[in-house]
């Protein structure tokens, strides 16, 4: 059974009519949960032992014992908590027990073809957060709406099934 | 509302044979082998891709971008055990009909 740290925003960053995107990453929480154990980052308690969310964010993945990290990466949503999650990974993406990351991102999030993809102006316009996400070495799916979201998350499921499936 | 599925292209199997052999592969490295154009190879990694059978992971190659890398994915062995397996079966039942297949009412075939 893998354990999978579901990441991703919780607000449109327009006024986007639906669910919000927090209620979105709790759907793909509850598909991933029919096998395995999903979470997301609940937030900073009044009275946690965390001094800050950093210290609760690895703190997350060494209880929970993480052995994947789900990206779920709309357009138009506020992207900045993400963007600073991601440089956490970043930090350690090359220790040994370093979880596995899929990216499961909207069209136009990063701009792929046959070549290969290019990050858009506009999606991390720091470089920290632009060498984050091109260093993670994430495997990274393209949805267009959301019953292909939600097939990739179904799909990923069986993938993650078997503990020793290896994407390498 | 589960997506419409569609059916995978003629060259998937073969791409996804080729991958499970020497991968992880890159665009370039797969086309080069299995001698595809390049929209019929980026049409099958595209489908390929959406069903999870393949796991592109990004590679870096410059400041804001790179590559990816194909391997397959679980569900990806678990089609070519499948693909493989069918065949291999197919093949003894026609060795032991032998020409009676030939034989066969087409429309029963």
């Amino acid at each position: 059974m893998a354990s999978i740290f579901v990441l991703g925003p919780g607000q449109w960053a327009s006024d986007t009519t639906g669910p919000t995107p927090l209620k979105i990453r709790e759907r793909l929480v509850d598909v991933l949960s029919a096998h395995h154990d999903a979470y997301i980052l609940e937030p900073l308690a009044e009275d946690a032992s965390d001094r800050d969310l950093t210290d609760k964010f690895y703190r997350t993945m060494r209880d929970r014992a993480t052995t994947d990290i789900l990206i779920y990466w709309p357009l138009e949503a506020k992207m900045q908590t993400t963007l600073d999650e991601i440089v956490l990974l970043r930090v350690r993406v090359d220790e040994p027990d370093a979880p596995r990351v899929w990216l499961l991102h909207e069209a136009g999030v990063l701009k792929r073809s046959f070549r290969g993809y290019e990050i858009p102006a506009g999606v991390a316009e720091r470089s920290r957060y632009l060498d984050a996400i091109n260093t993670l070495r994430a495997v990274a799916y393209e949805w267009r709406d959301e019953p292909e979201l939600f097939d990739l998350a179904r799909r990923l499921n069986d993938n993650l099934l078997d503990e020793n499936a290896s994407t390498d | 509302m589960v997506a419409k599925s569609r059916a995978l292209p003629a060259e998937a199997l073969r791409i996804l044979d080729d991958i499970q052999e020497h991968g992880p592969l890159r665009f370039t490295e797969i086309q080069k082998r299995l001698d595809l154009s390049e929209s019929t190879l980026d049409r099958a990694l595209k489908a390929l891709a959406k069903e999870v059978l393949v796991a592109p992971r990004m590679s870096k190659t410059s400041r804001r971008g790179g590559v990816f890398e194909y391997t397959v994915t679980r569900r990806g062995k678990a089609l070519l055990r499948y693909a493989h397996a069918s065949s291999q079966a197919l093949y003894r039942e026609r060795r032991i009909l032998g020409d009676l297949v030939e034989r066969l009412d087409p429309l029963h075939a």
